[in-house]
């Protein structure tokens, strides 16, 4: 096996060592501190746009709520009005009723009470003509003059049955 | 306006999430053939080390054979032992890597 | 890879000097090994910093691999040794990008693997080592020690568990060395070996040819698939070893 000639130990791990050592130099205080530097460099924007991306969101969110929430006050709003405007319009709706009924009722006591006069009238009237017939009819048969006061009492008792 | 900002969101989710489980945690896998090799090195690098460790001190004591069967047994012994912990700490190695929790890992060096 | 045939397939690893240099008596001859490791090193400088360069938001494709090998080897340490392995951060990724590279360049044909020499793995693997072993010092002070009784063991097997202990510490360097090694070797070795057979074989016939062609190339695949899996086992090793250092099991 050639690679267990004694001569060339010595010399090999001497520039093994040389190597190591230098690159060992240049990773630790040039190339990793650069590599680690633009790793973290990089997370932190990416974990910059991202949050920018949440509270762009949560923006958008919030923007969607607030004309949600507008849009339902509107809503409740409009009802409660056309809820109101209903109400009133019945209201009046049914006072105007209500009156109407009143004024009808008034009309008609007004006539009741015109027809009862009038029949009062022609009641009174009647018995007047009814007395008037009656002593005319006496004389006529009879030839007798008959009081008032007779002539009525017949004619009650005619009326009683 | 239904353009989901729920989509959104959870695309933000997943894009942290790339930033941060992209781990790489090579592992060597045990085949056979592998085993078989860890185990000869591991065998012969105890061999090695015992018989010189033995046939120098039986050299400086003049004590032949006698260090020399005492490092062999003794070599064998701590062999074992070294395939054992070698397999178990591989392992060990390998699978503690994605199962632990992702705490703050600035490497700012 | 595949020169002349009849050539022993060892022969790709010789090691030969190509510029004679030396302090005193030392022997520090620039040899082609050391070339290779050099021009690892280099590429990997290049790598890790050319495609870096501009600062984009929306990384190119050679950046994001750099990045993907960055973040790699920082989850390796991470779920390994935990928050305090972050100092070890630039070494285990140094350790990881040399190793895959000299694996890598091995791949190229008439190259040299690097990766494949004794000295290189064993000292890659004292280095880790030897680290880790005063980083428990360090941290732990002589209670180090305690790290080779482990909890729970009685007493009375103190005298046989703690030699024990102590010699699977020792056997760790040797094996983390030696499992590059020879994985490297014997997969470049089995190349060599078929690919030598494809040339005499398809100047007998193409289809006898073709047979250990197919070979050639699926070994190639599996070979690249064991450079990046080797690179990546010394560096779990290395952060496990480390973890050991620091929290001493």
């Amino acid at each position: 096996m050639p690679q267990l000639e004694f001569w060339h130990f010595l010399p090999q791990f001497f520039w093994l060592a040389v190597c190591f050592v230098f690159l060992y130099v240049i990773m630790a205080f040039v190339a990793l501190p650069r590599i680690g530097r633009v790793l973290t460099d990089r997370k932190h924007r990416i974990e910059q746009d991202l949050d920018g991306a949440e509270r762009a969101r949560a923006d958008a969110e919030r923007a969607r709520l607030d004309y949600e929430d507008s849009l339902e006050e509107a809503r409740d709003r409009a009802r409660s009005i056309i809820g109101a405007a209903i109400q009133q319009a019945g209201e009046e709706g049914e006072r105007r009723l209500e009156e109407l009924d009143r004024e009808i009722g008034r009309e008609l006591e007004d006539a009741q009470r015109a027809i009862d006069e009038a029949r009062t009238t022609a009641l009174a009237n009647l018995e007047g003509v009814a007395v008037e017939a009656a002593r005319l009819a006496t004389r006529r048969l009879t030839g007798a003059e008959a009081s008032d006061e007779d002539a009525l009492k017949a004619l009650a008792a005619v009326r009683e049955n | 306006m239904a353009d989901d900002p729920s989509d959104l969101e959870t695309r933000i989710a997943a894009a942290r999430d790339t930033g941060k489980g992209g781990r790489t945690t090579g592992k060597a896998q045990a085949s056979g053939y592998g085993m078989a090799v860890r185990m000869a090195v591991e065998m012969v690098a105890a061999l090695a080390v015992s018989v010189f460790l033995g046939l120098w001190i039986d050299g400086e004591l003049d004590t032949a054979p006698l260090f020399l069967v005492i490092f062999l047994v003794m070599g064998m012994a701590a062999g074992v032992i070294n395939v054992v912990r070698a397999a178990g700490m591989m392992t060990r190695g390998s699978q503690r890597g994605p199962g632990r929790s992702e705490g703050d890992r600035t490497r700012g060096d | 890879m595949a020169t002349e045939s009849g050539h022993n397939p060892l022969e790709q690893f010789a090691v030969s000097s190509a510029v004679e240099f030396g302090i005193g008596d030392l022997d520090l001859a620039i040899t082609n090994s050391a070339i290779w490791m050099m021009a690892a090193t280099a590429l990997v400088i290049i790598f890790t910093t050319v495609f870096i360069g501009r600062r984009s938001m929306v990384p190119g494709r050679m950046q994001s691999l750099v990045e993907i090998s960055y973040e790699f080897i920082a989850n390796m340490l991470e779920d390994n040794v935990g928050d305090q392995g972050r100092p070890f951060f630039p070494f285990v990724f140094t350790l990881f990008m040399f190793i895959l590279f000299c694996n890598m360049l091995g791949m190229l044909p008439y190259s040299f693997t690097v990766t494949s020499q004794v000295v290189v793995t064993f000292g890659l693997a004292l280095v880790v080592f030897i680290g880790v072993t005063i980083v428990g010092f360090v941290k732990h002070g002589l209670g180090f020690f305690k790290f080779f009784l482990p909890h729970g063991v009685p007493g009375f097997l103190a005298p046989l568990v703690i030699p024990i202990e102590i010699l699977s510490y020792l056997i760790r360097p040797v094996s983390l060395g030696l499992r590059l090694f020879a994985n490297l070797t014997a997969g470049h070795t089995m190349l060599k070996v078929f690919a030598g057979f494809v040339a005499p074989l398809g100047a007998l016939w193409i289809l006898p040819g073709a047979i250990p062609m197919a070979a050639v190339i699926g070994l190639t695949l599996l070979e690249f698939a064991i450079a990046f899996l080797q690179a990546y086992v010394f560096a779990v090793l290395s952060c496990i070893y480390l973890h050991d250092a620091i929290h001493m099991h």
